[in-house]
């Protein structure tokens, strides 16, 4: 009863959403996700060196993400809004390697579509945010809570696919453990 | 004769069998491969680049012809002088062009290449060059907005600093009387 894309899931969900209520730190901090991460692709059916890299890539970036979220916690903001930019960007040179991975895994699978698909959109999306985020500094301060907002659309659309792929997958290991369709190996 | 002749002519002509006209077939059949090579060719890379670029230019020329910028003062009260107009819209000249790259490369489907890595590449430049435009334009408030908590204890240094002052004039007062 092995489930990776619950794991990859939560990772997502542990990235995108920050909530921190009442100066508590946040509650789904960004490690924590890239360690659901790490143990999604270590499920994952495949014996490409692409998961070895990308399972690495998940431990370094838990381990950057960690300074960023202390440098947050503690209150230093010695990098500020620059820390969690470039961990964004790093995110999205991950997400890129991960489909690369669920790409692999489903060639020639009934999956293939689906995961292609969300992946043109999701990378897509998270670039054109990051983009418009990144011209946000230079803006005026009276305009930059729009622009930011206007960057975090495309992200949160982006999510909503992830989601959706998250759901096709999930139906299909339920099948697989029902053995109603041939297993991805 | 000439009556069966010409109805042996007519019925010629509208054979839909009749031999084609070679050298018209020709030309047309090369007409038409040419146009099927232009048509699969219309849509390259190099095109699609190098149409924003030469708006950009013609853009560029006319505003520097016409010796003033457009006006968007209606639209955007916040641009004041031209200069500030014309860094504004290159700004949004060099966005646009950027999100139509990334998602005309990833509507295209590649999944690797030189296109996807320079989308990569590209947004990555365009951070770090913001950072660099951000430090060179040294801009009087700070980028990263003070927490509630610094913000708090300057307040309360502030408070503190006031408050001492009055004690030190009340004091120097009733040292005078």
């Amino acid at each position: 009863m092995k489930k990776p894309y619950e794991h990859l899931f939560n990772g997502v969900c542990c990235v995108f959403i920050d909530l921190s209520f009442f100066g508590l730190p946040d509650i789904y901090p960004d490690f924590i996700g890239y360690l659901f991460f790490a143990y999604g692709i270590h499920l994952l059916p495949s014996f490409h060196n692409l998961k070895r890299w990308s399972k690495n890539f998940a431990i370094i970036l838990a381990v950057l993400s960690f300074f960023v979220e202390l440098d947050q916690w503690l209150g230093y903001k010695m990098l500020g809004e620059i820390g969690v930019q470039f961990m964004q960007f790093l995110f999205i040179v991950f997400m890129y390697v991960v489909f690369q991975l669920l790409l692999h895994i489903h060639k020639n699978k009934p999956l293939e579509a689906k995961t292609f698909k969300t992946y043109q959109k999701f990378i897509a999306f998270m670039l054109c945010g990051f983009v418009i985020q990144s011209f946000s500094i230079n803006i005026d301060a009276s305009m930059r809570e729009n622009v930011h907002f206007i960057g975090y659309v495309p992200q949160l659309l982006a999510y909503f696919f992830f989601l959706f792929y998250f759901r096709a997958c999930h139906k299909y290991y339920k099948e697989i453990n029902e053995n109603k369709v041939p297993s991805l190996k | 004769m000439d009556e069966r002749d010409y109805e042996l002519f007519d019925a010629l002509k509208k054979r839909p069998d009749k031999d084609p006209d070679v050298d018209f077939s020709n030309q047309l059949r090369r007409e038409l491969q040419k146009s099927h090579i232009k048509k699969t060719k219309r849509f390259t890379v190099a095109t699609i680049l190098t149409v924003p670029v030469t708006l950009a230019v013609l853009l560029f020329v006319f505003m520097i012809g016409g010796g003033q910028s457009f006006e968007l003062k209606n639209a955007a009260q916040l641009t004041i002088n031209q200069e500030k107009n014309f860094t504004h819209l290159v700004v949004i000249f060099l966005l646009l062009a950027l999100l139509l790259f990334i998602l005309f490369v990833y509507y295209k489907g590649l999944t690797r290449g030189k296109l996807v890595y320079m989308t990569f590449a590209l947004s990555f430049l365009t951070f770090v060059g913001n950072l660099v435009y951000a430090e060179k334009q040294n801009i009087d408030e700070p980028i990263v907005q003070p927490s509630y908590s610094e913000s708090y204890d300057s307040k309360q240094d502030h408070i503190d600093e006031i408050q001492q002052d009055n004690y030190l004039m009340k004091t120097t007062e009733g040292g005078i009387k």
